[in-house]
């Protein structure tokens, strides 16, 4: 008697944990397919003829590379490509530069208005700068900065320093300050500590960080649409969207190639740098 | 030859209304070994680190070998220190850290190799000096964080108490080596600690420190046999030093309930009475070690009695010692261990009355 | 030799006489010398600018409206610049003085004053590259487009051919009160509040739930789920969201040419085929779906890291004293992850209420049209882009409606940063 019972429990749990396996490998199979279904459509129809009309999963042929081909050929495809390198590398380097300096300072130093200061960042912050597109054009015209990439990065640049000095912030204050005092002992100067001492334990999040400020002008249309004019200026995210941007003419799989041409390092970066992610985000996430 | 002099050395924070350290009066000698010895929060650490440079001195003059060092940074001090955390650079191998000093200072590769080999001899790091610190174990990084410091040869040794993230075995194991370490280089040295028992194992000269104010600075023995004050006597030894309120009346003390009555010796009658404290209370301390349960002793000292109620008895193997309550005051006594007892069971013990300290009630110095 | 630290602040009422007092006459030159600079640049150049931004211009053509309020603006920063040099000149006349009486040594020649900069100036040095850009490309523009929205400019007023003059709160009074542009204000402003609570609760709610759901132990293969959950968030936001675009595209979209007949073959429904591009509800339905999609990885990256950090002590606790899953969850998987992602969260609300890449290239703000310019599915921002952008471009308007935009995103953040202590910082 007693034993039946016991085996009946035994199935009841057995079935429950059956259940629990089932719904959740459903759930994350469903997820899975969800998330890949429309890139793996942009993957596809980046390889087939530019006359596709449908945007849709489709395996079969012809394959084919001319749609990479075409884009260099007779689209400003690569100078747009070139046009955001140019930008993007310098926002990164010059961003990284100044937030890294601002951060290490914030989190070093006691000076004074420096509280006051951190308050000001936090707000800035959430300005939507980006809303003030006339004021920038007005400034870009004073300057004779329209259409040019100086004024564009100028302005990237400054947008990110806010946010990012409060994540670098966040993350040198990680670095516990024994190491400081110990290198102080050691006979190191403040540049010393700084460059060999704190700067090697937080290359993990100047890499996030380089990759964030990187991206930052592949993903902008407001200003990159506004402040550069002439077509052979634009950057690749605006430019791709011409390609779709006409509903009578769209050349989904010109489109797709030239996605996949962004998408690919990106990613590559993006996975490179990963592991690093989830240190940054609790970090910046836990200091607001 | 190394002299360090702390003169009236004070210390308070910005943000801070009461100073951290108060008159702080210090003259090391060479190659001594002192201790800051205190509760968590009563200035060592300050002290310590305002000598190493790392705080600013709020008021007073600190020398080294004669001439004030108040306005020179760490490193022209040379001095060397061993932080609480090691703070071994995580990024750099054993090897690195021990030599990373010595780079700085400019010195030869051959006089670096030299110097971190020797270090790493003496502490028996050879083999893992390739290692990163996080490939090392507790008792390793402490030997590291100790090598960085030796490599260094500096003639001043700061030491941030350093044993006490290990655990209670290796600790005593570290607090030979150190004391070893002490006797090989004779480097002077200062140590700071919370736990007592470093500061009376290894110190030349101990300084006993409570709210940012030196209570006492003395031999471990003289810090223990004559404690200026009931804080220092309830601070130094282990169990602590049994407090009564007692009245002096007479040839005897009381305590409140009158509980007990003990004859007081005849010098230490006279010295209290010449200090005006007949008939007045004041407070009885008395070690541990000093009350005791064997039957011959009891005889010995009829007058010296106190009768009470064992509530916790532990027996730690060559002793034991009895937590017991005479009227409202607890107190312990180590006794033999044959001497061992159930709780609850009622004792006579026996009271050294040749060992007693007595204080001031209100300002709790010692008056004899 | 006592110095009289009054004495010493009176006298630097012009800057660099305190400072020769106290006998620092290097000191006392290089601010006598920026106070005499700041004059005359108030007599050749700040004054004009200042008059300029008040009248914005007497004469078109000759002046541009625009360009004066700039120059104006720009003054206004140099002179609040110079008078916290001049706040702080008095300061340290007194302090100086102070420090003097007490027997301290102050720097007095280039080499001290080197050394005194070195150390006490370092951290200054450090930020001054920071808040120099900051000064040029948020202060000055979010300044700009503040005075901005208290004037008329606009198509009718294109400088330098016009003239733009302050119109006070006309703006702001079209907005709330001018039937057309109040009918516009509200109802994109009402899409923008639906959408940004719908879009970020959806993809806060999904990568909770995908990363509560993930982190189970039994599950095999978590890496390889690790990395397609990353994706969206790895591909560049502008490249998925032109992919959406065509793939929702009503006639040769995946969505209506491949899944939902798939959908209607396997459950034997009878879905018609949607209008996800001209129909305003489908497109809003679909860009709340895409905003999940885009958005949860982040969350589910975040609350990953936060469920591995929670000790498994707890849950075991928690089972001892008999808490059902339901209770585990409540009582102490969901306290963890707000009480360390509730900053991010909120961030997420306000990066979508202002999240115009998304609304401008799956659908341009369509369909149709709202009045104002705006488009069905425009949120504030995109209104805003719209208005700069078109043939009668409103600048005016746009400015004002950015200030609002500012005003919710600070004060929301603010309030909530406050309740969640996220300015407790240390120091």
């Amino acid at each position: 008697m007693a034993k039946q019972v016991h085996t009946k429990g035994e199935s009841s749990i057995k079935r429950s944990r059956f259940f629990k396996h089932f719904f959740t490998y459903l759930f994350l199979i469903f997820l899975s397919l969800i998330i890949i279904y429309p890139l793996l459509i942009t993957i596809l129809t980046a390889f087939k003829n530019s006359d596709v009309v449908a945007f849709t999963l489709s395996f079969q042929g012809p394959w084919t590379l001319k749609n990479f081909h075409e884009l260099f050929a007779t689209t400003l495809y690569g100078k747009w490509y070139w046009n955001t390198l140019v930008i993007s590398v310098a926002t990164m380097v010059i961003l990284v530069a100044v937030v890294t300096l601002a951060g290490y300072t914030y989190s070093r130093y006691s000076f004074a208005g420096r509280k006051w200061s951190l308050t000001f960042f936090l707000v800035v912050q959430m300005v939507p700068t980006m809303a003030a597109l006339t004021a920038f054009y007005v400034l870009g015209m004073l300057l004779n900065g329209l259409d040019h990439y100086w004024f564009l990065t100028l302005i990237y640049i400054g947008g990110g320093i806010p946010m990012n000095t409060w994540l670098m912030k966040g993350y040198f204050d990680t670095v516990p300050y024994d190491f400081d005092e110990s290198a102080k002992l050691d006979g190191a100067g403040n540049f010393t500590i700084f460059w060999k001492i704190v700067m090697p334990l937080v290359k993990p999040m100047i890499a996030v960080q380089a990759l964030w400020a990187f991206m930052g002008p592949f993903g902008d249309f407001m200003l990159a649409r506004y402040l550069l004019r002439e077509e052979s200026n634009l950057t690749v995210a605006v430019g791709l969207q011409e390609f779709i941007s006409d509903p009578k003419d769209q050349q989904v799989a010109l489109f797709a190639a030239g996605a996949i041409l962004i998408a690919l390092p990106i990613c590559a970066l993006f996975f490179y740098l990963q592991k690093y992610f989830v240190t940054g985000l609790t970090a910046g996430g836990s200091k607001g | 030859m190394v002299e360090l002099n702390l003169e009236h050395i004070y210390k308070k924070y910005d943000n801070a209304d009461d100073y951290s350290v108060t008159d702080f009066n210090l003259d090391i000698k060479d190659r001594e070994f002192i201790v800051f010895v205190g509760p968590s929060g009563c200035g060592k650490s300050t002290t310590l680190r305002m000598i190493a440079g790392l705080e600013d001195i709020t008021k007073g003059e600190l020398k080294i070998d004669g001439s004030i060092v108040n306005d020179e940074a760490p490193k022209d001090r040379d001095i060397a220190m061993v932080f609480q955390n090691y703070a071994l650079y995580p990024h750099m191998t054993v090897y690195d850290n021990m030599a990373f000093g010595l780079k700085l200072r400019k010195y030869s590769k051959e006089k670096i190799d030299k110097q971190v080999h020797h270090a790493a001899d003496i502490l028996g790091l050879e083999e893992y000096l390739d290692r990163k610190p996080a490939a090392l174990s507790g008792g390793q990084r402490q030997r590291v964080a100790l090598g960085r410091a030796i490599v260094r040869d500096a003639p001043i040794f700061l030491l941030d108490e350093p044993l006490s993230n290990l655990d209670a075995k290796l600790r005593v194991t570290m607090r030979a080596q150190v004391a070893k370490l002490h006797q090989d280089l004779k480097t002077t040295t200062i140590y700071v600690t919370h736990d007592q028992t470093e500061a009376m194992t290894m110190a030349d000269r101990i300084v006993v420190m409570k709210d940012g104010k030196v209570q006492q600075i003395g031999t471990p023995q003289e810090v223990y046999d004559q404690p200026t004050n009931v804080f220092v006597g309830g601070f130094i030894g282990s169990p602590a030093m049994n407090f009564f309120n007692v009245t002096l009346d007479g040839q005897y003390i009381y305590d409140e309930g009158k509980n007990f009555n003990l004859k007081v010796p005849e010098g230490c009658l006279k010295v209290l009475k010449e200090k005006g404290y007949d008939k007045q209370k004041l407070i009885f301390g008395i070690r541990p070690e000093d009350m005791h349960t064997e039957q011959a002793f009891i005889e010995t000292f009829p007058e010296s009695q106190v009768k009470a109620t064992v509530s916790v008895s532990e027996l730690l193997g060559a002793e034991s010692q009895l937590y017991s309550k005479v009227g409202d005051t607890e107190f312990v006594c180590k006794v033999d261990a044959r001497d061992f007892v159930q709780p609850g069971t009622e004792v006579t013990v026996g009271v050294d009355l040749n060992k007693a300290h007595f204080f001031d009630l209100k300002s709790e110095e010692s008056v004899y | 030799m006592k110095k009289n630290p009054n004495k010493a602040l009176w006298l630097s009422f012009i800057p660099g006489l305190g400072q020769y007092y106290n006998g620092q006459k290097l000191k006392a030159g290089i601010f006598l010398g920026a106070f005499a600079i700041f004059v005359v640049e108030m007599i050749f150049f700040g004054w004009s600018a200042l008059t300029g931004l008040i009248t914005l211009g007497t004469v078109p053509m000759r002046d541009h409206s625009m360009f004066l309020m700039v120059k104006g603006t720009l003054q206004l920063l140099i002179l609040v610049i110079f008078i916290l040099f001049y706040v702080l000149n008095i300061r340290d006349a007194k302090k100086t003085a102070l420090e003097l009486n007490a027997g301290h040594r102050v720097p007095i020649s280039f080499n001290e004053m080197r050394e005194s900069l070195g150390t006490n100036g370092f951290p200054y040095l450090l930020t001054m590259p920071a808040y120099l850009l900051m000064i040029f490309t948020i202060i000055l523009p979010v300044l700009v487009t503040l005075f901005m929205a208290f004037t008329n400019y606009d198509f009718d007023h294109i400088p330098p051919a016009q003239l733009i003059d302050w119109s006070g709160l006309l703006n702001f009074k079209n907005m709330f009160f001018l039937s057309t542009y109040r009918a516009t204000f509200g109802a994109v402003f009402s899409w923008t509040l639906i959408w940004t609570f719908c879009a970020t609760t959806l993809q806060i709610v999904l990568g909770i739930f995908t990363a509560v759901v993930a982190h189970q132990d039994f599950i095999k293969f978590k890496r390889i789920f690790g990395i397609i959950f990353l994706l969206p968030w790895a591909v560049p936001a502008f490249v998925t969201i032109m992919s959406f675009s065509n793939i929702f595209n009503d006639s040769a979209g995946a969505i209506n040419v491949q899944v939902i007949p798939f959908l209607n073959h396997i459950f034997f429904t009878h879905i018609p085929q949607i209008s996800w591009m001209t129909d305003p509800f489908w497109t809003k339905v679909a860009l709340i779906m895409i905003q999940g999609w885009l958005g949860f990885p982040y969350i589910y990256v975040l609350v990953t890291g936060i469920l591995q950090s929670i000790s498994d002590d707890l849950y075991e606790a928690a089972t001892i004293d008999g808490a059902t899953a339901i209770q585990k969850f409540n009582n102490i998987t969901l306290p963890a992850i707000f009480s360390v992602a509730a900053p991010t969260f909120v961030t997420q609300y306000t990066f979508n209420f202002n999240n115009f890449s998304i609304i401008y290239l799956f659908n341009n703000g369509g369909p149709g049209d709202v009045g104002g310019g705006a488009g069905n599915s425009d949120i504030l921002i995109s209104w805003i882009y719209k208005l700069t952008t078109n043939t009668t471009p409103q600048y005016g308007l746009a400015s004002a409606v950015t200030i609002i935009i500012s005003v919710i995103v600070i004060g929301v953040s603010l309030i909530v940063f406050k309740k969640t202590n996220a300015f407790k910082m240390e120091g």
